[in-house]
């Protein structure tokens, strides 16, 4: 019983920092890059199409940083999370890391193999590298959200797939789905952190309403 | 009369027991160390309730309040000490005894 309680209490204090919506903006920030990355590389080609996002991906880590310090935390507070806590957030890069050399040797096989797979084949492997990293964030940081990221995600390259066969989207309707995606889960976050600003100034303005017992 | 030890309820840690205190104790138990911010938050305490309940717990060794600069900014992180957990998880056996045998038979 008492157990129970702690295990929920440790995970609503976790659930408190996590929901301050800074990682969705991330998470959009990486999908915008799929949605503007091959209309880029028409003008820039592959690899300075790629290379555009560096600056940008500073700047957008810079500020959530800076909103991270001089906003989330002075209305929160600062928490170091217990050891178990630590070791699962600390396993993400690792994790992440394995899933995206994954799926760069399988993008390599891809484009140096003889018989080049068709559209659907490729965006069915997108699909599937998408679903497994977003399931395993997930599983990890123990916010659902993200796996339901990892599924809207992991349909967006089908789908495009779909309206570019039909004539309805160029580059494959990447430009057109993970825009979309980006956008969703933008607004996820950005609700999330309109949502978050009120309730924990609300918090630190409160009227004394305890008793200090004894 | 009763004697002291005698009564039921006098193997309750008060120190722990009171309702506040309890929170900020079961707060700091699932975390390594945190903020008075983050306890306030976490809590519904006020600053004065919560600085006197985190004093009554440091004095009894319960908690420990460490002081650094962050920058050039003051930050004091507030930690569960051994002592703290050993007396919380005794606390935690003793309540979870009382409350599935509350008659003692």
């Amino acid at each position: 019983m008492i157990e129970a309680e702690l295990k929920q209490i440790e995970r609503s204090t976790y659930r408190a920092v996590a929901d301050s919506g800074l990682w969705d903006v991330f998470i959009a920030a990486v999908v915008s890059m799929l949605a503007f990355g091959p209309l880029l590389s028409v003008h820039l080609g592959d690899f300075w199409s790629a290379a555009a996002f560096v600056p940008v991906f500073a700047v957008i880590l810079l500020v959530i940083q800076i909103v991270k310090v001089r906003v989330i935390e002075p209305r929160i507070g600062a928490v170091e999370f217990s050891e178990p806590r630590r070791k699962r957030m600390a396993a993400l890069p690792v994790v992440m890391l394995v899933v995206n050399v994954v799926a760069l040797v399988l993008g390599i096989v891809v484009v140096t193999s003889t018989k080049v797979p068709e559209g659907p084949i490729v965006a069915f492997g997108l699909s599937m590298v998408i679903l497994v990293g977003f399931t395993l964030a997930s599983f990890l940081l123990q916010v659902p959200r993200v796996f339901f990221y990892g599924l809207l995600l992991a349909v967006a390259p089908l789908f495009g797939e779909a309206l570019f066969l039909r004539g309805y989207a160029s580059h494959h309707g990447y430009p057109i789905v993970f825009g979309v995606s980006a956008v969703v889960i933008l607004v996820s976050g950005a609700v999330r952190f309109i949502r978050f600003l009120p309730r924990s100034l609300a918090v630190n303005g409160r009227a004394n309403t305890k008793r200090a017992d004894d | 009369m009763t004697e002291a030890g005698d009564r039921p309820g006098d193997w309750i840690d008060n120190l722990i027991h009171a309702p506040a205190r309890l929170q900020i104790v079961m707060q700091l138990s699932v975390v390594d160390r945190a903020d008075a911010t983050f306890l306030l938050n976490r809590t519904g305490l006020t600053w004065g309730n919560l600085s006197t309940h985190i004093s009554k717990l440091e004095d009894a060794g319960y908690v420990a309040v460490e002081k650094s600069f962050r920058g050039r900014k003051p930050r004091t992180m507030i930690r569960l000490t051994q002592k703290g957990r050993k007396a919380f998880q005794e606390y935690r056996s003793k309540m979870q005894r009382a409350l599935s045998n509350p008659t003692g038979a």
